[in-house]
């Protein structure tokens, strides 16, 4: 699937408006400070946040056996980038009960914009 | 706001665009879809960090790529020996190839397709260039252009940017160099080449001779001869054979009789023969003590006695013969069993012994094949380069030794140096 068709059919999924999650996402990425990657059927808007800190959100149509292979790809990615940190939102829901069955702890955010983060 | 968050309140210009016709609105998320798909694993400027993630994504992926002959990272120091993506393949051109010696159109074609999986990863313009840049990499221009002399010479112009990236990433220099070299190798490689071989003159009169060995001894083979079965099997068999067929019957019961039964019985009925005579005694007494000796009444109670007697004895011979006949009757049903496994055991052993005998026999009309496995055994432990010869001309690729090695060397001095 395309990135703008995973985008679209996980936003609608949960509630939000699909051309509004596309038209952010294009402008997100426009604008130089995010970018997207892909494994298999999930897609990761990275948005950078400070040197080595970004902002996560996952949008995904794998199966769960996919998915958790996608995940962890793409969190590989993330850590071989130089990235040990990342924020995210509760809404992403997905993201967040993937990272807490890969074992890592979820913490408060200390940033105001964003609900938790953690070190991967 | 996070990402996630924000864009459930993104207000864009597809939202802003709801006074517009339809077809205006439909064009627009289509365009924006496309931007969208467009970026993926895709890296704008400024991102240092992750540009290595989305170029070694366009490497997993060899997704297609534009590509461009300039922008950061291996450089050949202009007119030297470079990689450039030409098309969809990754490449090699080389205008001035001809006089060069270099066959550039064919290792062009070569690189092109061995390289195909890496497709335009490498060259993926910009995504690519921020991709090796993040590397460690110096200004890239993957072209092979002007007139290159040698590829040996201009990997000597090449600079120091090559050899920078080559110290800090040997392996990855090394693959793309192996390629390169492998490519110039296989263009100069022999498509021919000659194989001698001959048969030493002694080893092939010794196989001559064991051939004729081997018709005389298929020629004296007999007929397997097959072992009798021994008098150990052949009495158990018919034993066996017996008692198959020989009903479970009184002759097993009998055998089992307790020898002592009639001792049992008759002591049984002695003793019973003793109460009777007791109370015979004891009625006489009290019809004496009572004057009625030999009258009607002493007569009744005397009688009764004595049949009472009797039954007992009846009674008791009858239970003790039943019992007796129960016992041996199991005892005959046991011991069935245990006389079959016993002659299957004497079977077993027989057929051993039969074995034993047929190993012999075997072994007596096998000899001469024996004899002929060994000669051609030793006929197969020919010494090598003895019995033939072959020559086979070899093709080394130098540059690519050359080249490799000293990429090793340069890497394993930089690393003593640091030390």
């Amino acid at each position: 699937m395309k990135a703008s068709e995973i985008i679209g059919q996980y936003s609608q999924a949960q509630g939000i408006s699909p051309q509004n999650a596309i038209t952010a996402t294009n402008n997100a990425v426009s604008s130089g400070n995010s970018i997207l990657l892909q494994e298999n059927d999930t897609v990761f808007v990275v948005t950078k946040i400070k040197p080595g800190v970004a902002d996560v959100a996952m949008f995904t149509a794998d199966s769960p056996q996919v998915l958790q292979q996608s995940f962890m790809t793409l969190l590989n990615k993330l850590r071989q980038s130089g990235i040990r940190i990342i924020y995210g939102d509760l809404e992403n829901k997905d993201l967040v009960s993937l990272l807490q069955q890969s074992g890592m702890q979820l913490s408060q955010s200390d940033l105001p914009d964003y609900a938790w983060r953690t070190t991967i | 706001m996070g990402f996630f968050s924000g864009i459930t309140n993104a207000v864009s210009n597809v939202v802003s665009a709801v006074t517009k016709p339809v077809e205006q609105v439909v064009s627009a998320v289509s365009n924006v879809a496309s931007k969208v798909d467009d970026a993926v694993n895709k890296v704008p400027g400024g991102w240092g960090t992750v540009g290595a993630i989305a170029g070694g994504a366009a490497l997993l992926s060899g997704g297609a790529g534009a590509a461009a002959s300039s922008g950061t990272g291996l450089t050949a120091g202009g007119g030297g020996l470079g990689l450039t993506a030409g098309g969809s393949g990754l490449g090699l051109t080389a205008p001035g190839a001809a006089s060069a010696g270099l066959g550039s159109t064919a290792i062009g074609a070569g690189l092109g397709t061995t390289l195909a999986g890496l497709n335009t990863g490498i060259g993926a313009g910009t995504a690519a260039g921020t991709a090796l840049g993040s590397l460690g990499m110096g200004a890239v221009d993957y072209s092979l252009t002007g007139a290159a002399p040698s590829v040996l010479s201009t990997l000597g112009n090449a600079g120091s940017a090559i050899w920078d990236f080559a110290k800090a990433n040997p392996s990855i220099a090394g693959s793309l160099l192996g390629a390169v070299t492998g490519a110039i190798g296989a263009s100069n490689a022999p498509t021919s080449q000659t194989s001698t071989t001959s048969i030493d003159p002694q080893i092939k009169a010794e196989y001559l001779a064991n051939l004729e060995r081997a018709k005389t001894t298929a020629a004296g083979l007999t007929a397997r001869e097959i072992a009798q079965p021994g008098a150990m099997y052949t009495g158990a068999e018919q034993k066996l054979y017996n008692l198959g067929m020989t009903p479970f019957g009184v002759a097993d019961i009998a055998k089992f009789y307790n020898p002592f039964e009639n001792q049992v019985v008759q002591g049984a009925l002695g003793d019973i023969e003793r109460t009777r005579q007791m109370q015979e005694q004891a009625n006489m007494a009290q019809a004496t003590a009572a004057k009625a000796f030999g009258g009607s009444r002493q007569g009744v109670v005397s009688g009764m006695t004595n049949e009472a007697a009797l039954r007992q004895a009846a009674t008791t011979g009858g239970q003790l013969r039943s019992a007796g006949f129960t016992q041996a009757a199991n005892l005959g049903l046991a011991a069935r069993p245990l006389d079959i496994a016993g002659l299957q055991t004497s079977l077993g052993l027989g057929t051993t012994r039969t074995a034993l005998e047929q190993a012999r026999l075997d072994a007596l009309r096998n000899l001469g094949t024996e004899r002929l496995g060994i000669t051609s055994g030793a006929l197969g432990l020919q010494p090598a380069n003895v019995g033939q010869t072959s020559t086979q001309p070899l093709y080394t690729s130098q540059a690519g030794s050359l080249l490799s090695g000293g990429l090793t060397g340069a890497y394993i001095g930089s690393l003593l140096g640091k030390a």
